[in-house]
């Protein structure tokens, strides 16, 4: 418990990052791995650990950490030299280790987190269609762009310097944040200024949000939107109630022109709109 | 023992799915590629919005660990559909991708259902998309972009095949963490978090340059207009705190939301003038 709860003290409830982690020291190049599907439409993937392996991993991009076995922490020398097993470990866990180097063919990443894990759903696959090891997640692949493709069974592979953060630490600050943090609701911001007023009753079952006004000079005006509009889409996301709507809002770029989906008059439009900063 | 790799164990999708086997489905040509908006969850969940038969959107997680489309049994509910498998007539991908007539599993998987108990994704969470659907696609994923770029490949994805009598087991007593991580909920007094509310409008422009920020437009009858606010005037703080940026400004009203107050002073022909904007209805 005491393990758990020291890191909690800080009160963080921004989505996101929080702890940076060092960037892989790749050129910007593409690296192409092969993956296997198995019986289960799993990809699995040969992964080398500390140097150690190959091992046969599945490729999750469901899973937000990256997870190994206890045998490959074992072999890998992934546990810290003063490791003690805890007394009860579930699956043989034993948390959240550092590890070194993690290598897909001629992919290295380093300085990575991973739970050391026997989980028992990759267990029970690997009974089926041989030994598997583990899971390769998003704190590997998220640091760069990564292409799938099932008709190729190839992985690509780009650095492309985003930092996945550790998803444990924010969870468990934002759990243990005081009550009152906790129940004060997040305010959805907008990038920039639009200069639209929308509506959306309960009843409304359609798809969009009403337009009930457009103020004169702004954005919204010079692209054309009219009160009376039902605005359908913002930068290809639906805006269905007016929570989606400043949810998409806020992820637009400011100063390009962006699509705005209108239905007006029982035709579907797109105007081009350009949000300015703004308030 | 630790909760953290409790958590993380529950949150690391790979459901064991038992099924039996089903027929293939067509699927419709369809154009390249599509640019695909996600979000991010708090659990670090690529999470891409779909309707289903026309309802939703529903929030579903990118998941090349789940063989199947896997739609929680409330969502089921809504659609009027068993649990169990079933068909969707339509699978509507946010950003344009439709699939007619989708094979699909009816069932809530244990970790979705301990997420969002937790309240933890920050979003909830309305099922996982999996192989039967993303096997149809070359997908990029970026996590500097605001979209995944998908585009249709030729040839159909597999038919999924059970684990078999081989099979021990799968779930293997993850289901039962959840149950724990719920009671551990209850200690640490986490849960579902209130709904997020807009922010407030107050309709001026704002550009920035060498340190200083001045209101470059005013739009009219706007709660800015309503106060007194003026192009041309310099920004000088806002809440009581200097201001050097357009962001300074907008980090002090992201937190607004409308009714409340924004207290800025600004400059104006080399006098000062407090100004206070009631945040309005409107983005």
């Amino acid at each position: 418990m005491k393990r758990f709860l020291l890191p909690c003290i800080a009160v963080i409830l921004l989505p996101g990052l929080i702890h940076a982690q060092e960037k892989p020291k790749q050129d910007a190049k593409k690296f192409v791995v092969p993956f296997e599907l198995i019986k289960t439409q799993h990809m699995v993937v040969n992964v080398k650990v500390n140097g150690k392996g190959p091992y046969r991993l599945v490729f999750d991009t469901g899973a937000p950490d990256s997870l190994i076995s206890t045998k490959i922490a074992t072999e890998a020398e992934v546990y810290p030299k003063d490791f003690k097993k805890p007394v009860l470990a579930l699956f043989g866990s034993a948390g959240q280790m550092k590890v070194k180097e993690i290598e897909l063919g001629d992919l290295k990443a380093e300085n990575l987190t991973a739970m050391v894990l026997d989980h028992p759903t990759v267990k029970a696959i690997s009974s089926v269609v041989g030994p598997l090891e583990g899971i390769i997640g998003f704190t590997f692949y998220a640091r760069y762009k990564t292409s799938i493709d099932y008709e190729k069974k190839e992985i690509t592979f780009e650095p492309n310097d985003y930092k996945p953060g550790d998803v444990m630490s924010a969870l468990m600050n934002k759990m243990m944040a005081p009550k009152s943090v906790r129940e004060t609701p997040r305010i959805l911001s907008p990038v920039g200024l639009i200069g639209l007023r929308v509506e959306k009753a309960k009843e409304d079952e359609e798809a969009g949000v009403i337009v009930k006004e457009v103020l004169n000079e702004s954005p919204a005006a010079d692209a054309g939107i009219k009160a009376g509009d039902r605005l359908l889409t913002l930068d290809g996301r639906w805006t269905d109630s007016v929570a989606d709507l400043y949810i998409a809002s806020g992820l637009i770029r400011l100063d390009a022109p962006i699509t705005a989906r209108v239905l007006r008059d029982g035709k579907k439009m797109d105007l081009k709109l350009t949000v300015r900063a703004g308030l | 023992m630790s909760r953290r790799w409790m958590i993380l164990a529950i949150l690391a999708l790979v459901p064991a799915v038992a099924f039996a086997g089903e027929k293939k489905q067509d699927e419709p040509k369809l154009d390249p590629p599509t640019k695909v908006p996600f979000r991010l969850s708090d659990t670090h969940h690529t999470i891409v919005r779909v309707k289903i038969n026309g309802k939703g959107p529903f929030n579903f997680v990118v998941d090349t660990g789940c063989p199947v489309m896997l739609v929680s049994e409330p969502v089921g509910k809504k659609l009027g559909i068993e649990k169990g498998w079933a068909t969707l007539d339509s699978l509507e991908i946010e950003g344009g991708l439709e699939m007619k007539k989708l094979k699909a599993r009816i069932e809530t998987p244990f970790q979705i259902e301990g997420m969002n108990g937790m309240g933890l994704p920050g979003v909830e969470l309305h099922g996982l998309m999996g192989y039967t659907v993303l096997a149809k696609y070359k997908m990029e994923f970026d996590y500097t972009q605001k979209q995944m770029l998908w585009t249709p490949l030729k040839s159909d994805p597999l038919e999924p095949q059970p684990l078999g009598a081989g099979a021990k087991g799968a779930q293997g007593g993850m289901d039962m963490m959840v149950a724990l991580v719920k009671i551990m909920t209850l200690f640490s007094g986490s849960g579902p978090v209130p709904p997020p509310q807009p922010r407030g409008f107050f309709g001026f422009e704002l550009s920035g340059k060498d340190n200083m920020v001045h209101v470059t437009r005013v739009l009219g009858k706007s709660p800015a207009d309503e106060a007194g606010l003026k192009k041309g005037d310099r920004i000088v703080s806002v809440e009581g705190t200097e201001v050097r940026s357009v962001n300074d400004v907008i980090a002090q009203a992201d937190k607004l939301a409308a009714g409340k107050t924004l207290t800025i002073v600004v400059q104006r022909n080399t006098e000062n003038h407090d100004i206070k904007i009631t945040a309005g209805d409107g983005l």
